[in-house]
């Protein structure tokens, strides 16, 4: 539980039959059962998968007591996507300028070293 | 119930530097090197401390253009001269205080020699519970920039 939520989203979502979940989730609510039908899993199955999503907080579960619909929440995706994109971008601009630098160190550089 | 190989939970970026791999590794280990490239667009960035060993920790201040400043604390994990260092991001001293942490993750940085002379660069960042247990590399190099941004682009592409 000591894990942040960008690390625990990315972990929910390594999961192929997670992700199929939340595929299913963004055409709309769904209860387990629903959700166990297509997948060819069994209901207990499902509900551990679903207790996984829950817990990152990537779905909610209504209050009706029969059903418990499953309803998709996808802020902490977004999140989790910002979070690598700002990332990535560090790197991508980062080595934009290390070329740059390699450039000059190679161009300065009295015996040519190719 | 087995979750998905390393490949999933992991971030790749691949760069060829027209560089020979001694030159590129140096602006690696160097910090008066390192400090000219390293940050985001027109930042500024000054190594406070450079302990570079394995355990040995590295301290960066980032200045951004209109002044203010983003103080980062990262840990060697390896280092192999001149093909691989690995360091992760060190806790923020005010960690306990805050509600959203930045993600956990070990980056491996390798350095392969072309045989035209150039030097192919890869970053490979892995996270959570997976930067923990940092298992074993597969080797060779993934395709692609990003699977785990491909991932939730797609996921999120039609919310």
């Amino acid at each position: 539980m000591t894990q942040d939520r960008i690390s625990q989203t990315l972990a929910a979502i390594a999961h192929p039959a997670r992700r199929a979940i939340l595929m299913r989730l963004r055409q709309g609510e769904a209860s387990v059962k629903e959700l166990a039908e297509p997948f060819e899993m069994s209901v207990p199955a499902v509900s551990k998968h679903l207790k996984v999503l829950e817990n990152a907080g990537l779905i909610s579960r209504g209050r009706n007591a029969q059903l418990r619909p499953c309803r998709l929440e996808p802020e902490p995706l977004r999140e989790a996507l910002d979070w690598l994109q700002e990332f990535a971008e560090f790197w991508n601009v980062s080595l934009d300028r290390l070329d740059g630098l390699l450039d000059q160190l190679q161009a300065t550089d009295n015996t040519p070293s190719r | 119930m087995n979750p998905e190989p390393i490949a999933q939970r992991e971030l790749v970026l691949i760069r060829r530097f027209q560089a020979p791999r001694d030159l590129v590794w140096r602006t690696f280990s160097e910090p008066e090197l390192l400090e000219q490239w390293w940050g985001p667009e027109n930042f500024t960035s000054t190594i406070s401390k450079f302990e570079f060993r394995v355990d040995g920790e590295w301290h960066v201040t980032m200045r951004a253009p209109d002044g203010t400043e983003r103080f980062v604390r990262y840990q060697f994990v390896e280092i192999a001269a001149p093909e691989r260092i690995v360091y992760c991001p060190m806790r923020p001293p005010d960690a306990i205080l805050r509600a959203n942490l930045p993600p956990t993750y070990v980056a491996t940085l390798t350095l392969e020699p072309t045989d035209s002379g150039d030097t192919v660069f890869t970053m490979r960042a892995e996270f959570g519970s997976l930067a923990e247990r940092r298992m074993a590399s597969t080797g060779g190099f993934a395709v692609g920039t990003s699977q785990a941004i491909d991932r939730l682009e797609r996921l999120l592409a039609t919310l």
